[in-house]
């Protein structure tokens, strides 16, 4: 059954639609990632415009972020402090990438700046989750328990204006966590992520967070961030589909429920290799059609900028 | 209903023959909605002149043009071994969808003249660019034309124009499910002796309709509402999903 898309302008399979959601959600259940680094090449696979596919997943990643940050908040696994220091760089760095956005699309480059963006940090995380997770597969089979430092002091405590963070036991500058969730908000408009796969790692590794708090903090800034680039897209650029966001929506829905049940039941060792094993597939299909020769080298563009 | 149509042509048509050429088509209006794969019409009149003993001559062709837009179009380049857009030309009035039909005399051996003339078909189509003067213009207009029909919106053969009887004529026009929306002119000509002895014009519309209409409008009158709107609606659906998923 076709659907017209009214801001993609053009018609799609409901079925592929729902499919791709529900697909896209078991991985995010499975795995407790978002899904939109997945989901939005996708979308720019199938046919739809790159802009619209980025802002569209920003919006469905709205609903993904809520039902997962009202869940950790009833545990208590929300360092609200943290996410707003996380946020105040998330909506700066949004509002830049909106702009960036704006002005690459202008100069025609927006597709290729989507592609690299993708083939660099999906490279870069897809990478060192394979070395990590093959190094906790390794120290499993041996059976050898590595037991960390509890604090150690590098350069990143030495920042100024530090805050305390009561809920995450932290004293450390504002600094930082303000720089990660510039930089998350940033590609979070460039690419249509929510960004939780630099975050995550960024808030264990950099800023030293219990990871009880990592999860539902992460969560929480995301929540806030995409619904910032859902509404500067749809104002700056017009690029929000809503109703292919609905139907995406209805399909992860149901999806990331099979996902986390799955998960319960399924070693997480190995599925965390396979995780990574995807994403740098997708890393390696996307670098590979930039490197190779497009069958045809001219395109058309809507506008005469 | 065919019978009682040639009765009344015949009956209008045969005192005056020589300037009846009249050109309708099914449906002024193409309306997208929601379920929208295409659609397709009928585009009929009837010629001034029989057709018959000079058929090889006579004739009708059918062109469907649609609306002008600004298109940029774009030239990728081999830079650190990455293929990037590099330099392109605008064009500030492309037609975003072209169909030619002809009357199987015409299919069979164009008659250029006119086509060039009436910039008829995807070999005589050459929109003009914003700036004078844009090197290699050719292999842009030639690529623009390619990558419209790849698109399936510029047609690659002529369509048949097909004749019942002496002075009816028919043809079928398919838009595709991507047919971009605005005006778009009707141009029937009609050929005799490799020279053009009637034209009409007439408009046709292709319009969004129903939700996607008003969606779109929506869209683009009120952005940062529409935004808004688009939050409170993923909010909703979110806050409903982990609701039905804790009650399971």
């Amino acid at each position: 059954m076709q659907i017209y898309l009214p801001v993609a302008e053009l018609s799609v399979d409901v079925f592929l639609l729902l499919g791709m959601g529900a697909g896209v959600g078991v991985l995010s259940g499975l795995f407790g990632v978002g899904g939109g680094f997945l989901m939005t090449p996708l979308l720019i696979f199938i046919g739809i415009p790159p802009p619209v596919a980025v802002a569209s997943e920003a919006n469905q990643l709205v609903a993904t972020s809520v039902s997962g940050v009202l869940a950790h908040w009833r545990r208590g696994a929300v360092d609200f402090k943290m996410g707003l220091v996380l946020l105040s760089g998330g909506v700066l760095g949004s509002g830049l990438g909106v702009w960036l956005f704006k002005l690459l699309r202008g100069l025609g480059q927006i597709d290729l700046a989507i592609s690299l963006c993708y083939v660099v940090f999906l490279g870069i995380v897809g990478a060192l989750m394979m070395a990590e997770s093959l190094r906790a597969l390794l120290r499993q089979r041996k059976g050898v328990a590595r037991r960390g430092k509890l604090h150690r002091h590098t350069w990143i405590h030495g920042l100024p204006l530090k805050m305390r963070f009561q809920k995450s036991r932290l004293y450390i500058s504002a600094v930082m966590p303000f720089l990660i969730g510039l930089l998350v908000g940033l590609l979070a408009a460039i690419m249509g992520v929510g960004g939780g796969f630099i975050m995550v790692p960024a808030m264990i590794y950099l800023l030293g967070m219990p990871t009880s708090m990592v999860a539902g903090t992460s969560l929480f800034q995301i929540l806030f961030v995409v619904s910032t680039v859902t509404l500067l897209q749809s104002a700056a650029n017009q690029t929000v589909d809503v109703i292919l966001a609905l139907l995406l929506l209805a399909g992860s829905v149901v999806g990331v429920q099979v996902g986390s049940r799955l998960g319960a039941r399924l070693p997480s060792e190995q599925f965390r290799v396979l995780l990574a094993a995807l994403v740098l597939a997708v890393c390696l299909k996307l670098l590979f059609d930039l490197v190779t020769r497009p069958e045809d080298l001219y395109s058309l563009h809507p506008g005469l900028l | 209903m065919r019978a009682l149509a040639a009765v009344l042509l015949l009956a209008v048509a045969a005192p005056a023959s020589a300037d009846q050429f009249v050109v309708d088509v099914s449906e002024r209006t193409v309306a997208i909605t929601a379920g929208f794969t295409g659609a397709e019409l009928v585009v009929f009149g009837t010629a001034a002149e029989p057709q018959g003993s000079t058929a090889e001559q006579h004739g009708v062709i059918v062109v469907i043009r649609g609306p002008e837009q600004p298109t940029m179009v774009r030239r990728k380049e081999r830079n650190f071994g990455v293929w990037a857009n590099h330099g392109g030309v605008a064009f500030p009035e492309a037609p975003a969808f072209v169909w030619v039909a002809a009357s199987e005399a015409f299919v069979k051996r164009p008659v250029t003249e006119v086509l060039d003339e009436y910039e008829i078909g995807q070999d005589f189509l050459s929109p003009a660019p914003a700036a004078e003067g844009a090197p290699e213009l050719a292999e842009f207009q030639a690529a623009l034309v390619r990558r419209k029909q790849a698109a399936g919106l510029y047609s690659e053969t002529f369509g048949r124009v097909e004749f019942l009887g002496e002075h009816l004529f028919r043809t079928r026009v398919a838009f595709p499910a991507n047919v971009p929306v605005g005006s778009y002119r009707i141009e029937v000509f009609e050929v005799r002796d490799d020279q053009v002895v009637n034209v009409t014009a007439s408009a046709l519309h292709v319009r969004k309709a129903g939700l996607e209409a008003a969606v779109f409008r929506f869209a683009h009158d009120f952005p940062i509402l529409h935004g808004l709107v688009a939050i409170v609606l993923a909010l909703m659906a979110g806050w409903l999903a982990g609701a039905v998923a804790r009650r399971t």
